[in-house]
């Protein structure tokens, strides 16, 4: 067998090897995005009950409390810089 | 989001994006914040990075609204008037959302897209002329799990420049024996970099009784470069039947700023506690 053809076997292998990694990372990302659902179905207020009355700050870091926010509709986004 | 923003908080809607622990500490460079004000500067940063006309609230170090909200890292809630939850999401989807406030609030004449808000809304994540990428990262067993540290009081009043992440493996979890990783990183927020020009980082450990670490001492490599900002990673071998009393890791490093202002010697300590943080994410390396 020329070196050429080992080249393409040895190639080929590592692609399929590769392919079958990121088949693996890809289930095991689904599998936890799929705990966090599930975990959040249970956790997160229901609808219809009242957001709890927490103690957090403002981009200024000055108290904030939620109950502050009745008396408009309000969206509330979770976010972070990663 | 910002487009919804853009239609509904003319009628009354409020938005609020709520910064907690960090989903992918390591992602750009990112690392968690010890400190409330280092959290509060994430904000800062996140504002400045994503110019969003959206004010932000700044969870508790102790993650207090999202845990009381489900726990997630991109859950959505729209709120009455009244404090009652209407829709909550996993994952926030700017999509529904306008379809909900249209049918409470009312359709807008002409919904804003996207490409409207203009090229404003584009993140330029920062970069820096002090290299990085010279040092290959570690491969680490999957799955690591984050530990809980704690920063500890320190003589000097120096910022944490550089922060220590530390997982371990299933492998610990299931048999209290396996590997521990310990990464140091430079905080992006101080705008630091690693001085190579003298010794580099070190660190040290002290273990309590019932547990075995190995080596308990470590110094990161030599880097030919004067200065990089690359993590200094180890992984150290871990057998321990204590998971109450805490390591405490000592390190040691200079830190130079890159507007080349300073560069000081920092010794630093860690309560590091071989008990899993729910809230600390999953490294991206």
């Amino acid at each position: 067998m020329s070196k050429t053809k080992i080249f393409l076997a040895w190639f080929l292998v590592l692609c399929l090897i590769e392919i079958a990694l990121t088949q693996i990372r890809g289930i095991d990302h689904l599998a936890s995005s799929r705990s966090a659902i599930n975990n959040f179905e249970k956790q997160a207020p229901k609808i219809g009950s009242k957001l709890p009355a927490l103690k957090v700050f403002d981009e200024n870091g000055m108290n904030f409390n939620t109950s502050s926010l009745i008396g408009n509709y309000t969206v509330l986004v979770f976010g972070c810089l990663t | 989001m910002e487009t919804v923003r853009n239609d509904f908080a003319p009628k009354g809607v409020k938005f609020y994006y709520i910064y907690k622990s960090l989903a992918h500490p390591g992602l750009r460079g990112y690392v968690s914040p010890l400190t409330i004000q280092e959290r509060l500067m994430h904000v800062h940063e996140a504002k400045r990075l994503l110019r969003s006309k959206i004010p932000w609230l700044c969870d508790t170090m102790d993650n207090d609204l999202k845990h009381a909200l489900g726990n997630a890292q991109n859950s959505e809630f729209l709120i009455d008037p009244e404090g009652k939850v209407i829709t909550r999401q996993p994952w926030s989807h700017p999509g529904k959302l306008r379809t909900v406030l249209e049918t409470i609030i009312g359709p807008v004449d002409r919904p804003t897209t996207v490409s409207e808000l203009g090229s404003e809304f584009i993140v330029k994540w920062p970069s820096s002329k002090i290299p990085s990428g010279l040092i290959p990262k570690l491969q680490l067993p999957n799955k690591m799990v984050p530990l809980t540290i704690l920063p500890l009081k320190q003589e000097s009043s120096l910022p944490f420049y550089v922060k220590l992440h530390a997982q371990v493996d299933h492998s610990f979890l299931d048999h209290g024996k396996g590997k521990l990783y310990l990464g140091f990183f430079l905080d992006p927020i101080y705008k630091v970099h690693w001085n190579n020009l003298t010794k580099p980082l070190e660190f040290s450990l002290k273990i309590p009784t019932g547990v075995k670490i190995s080596p308990t001492k470590g110094f990161a490599a030599k880097v030919k470069e004067p200065a990089d900002k690359d993590p200094r990673e180890f992984i150290l071998a871990i057998d321990s039947s204590n998971y109450e009393q805490p390591l405490v890791l000592k390190t040691r490093y200079f830190a130079c700023d890159d507007a080349d202002t300073f560069c000081v010697p920092v010794t630093q300590q860690y309560s590091v506690y071989l008990k899993p943080d729910l809230d600390g994410g999953s490294m991206q390396q």
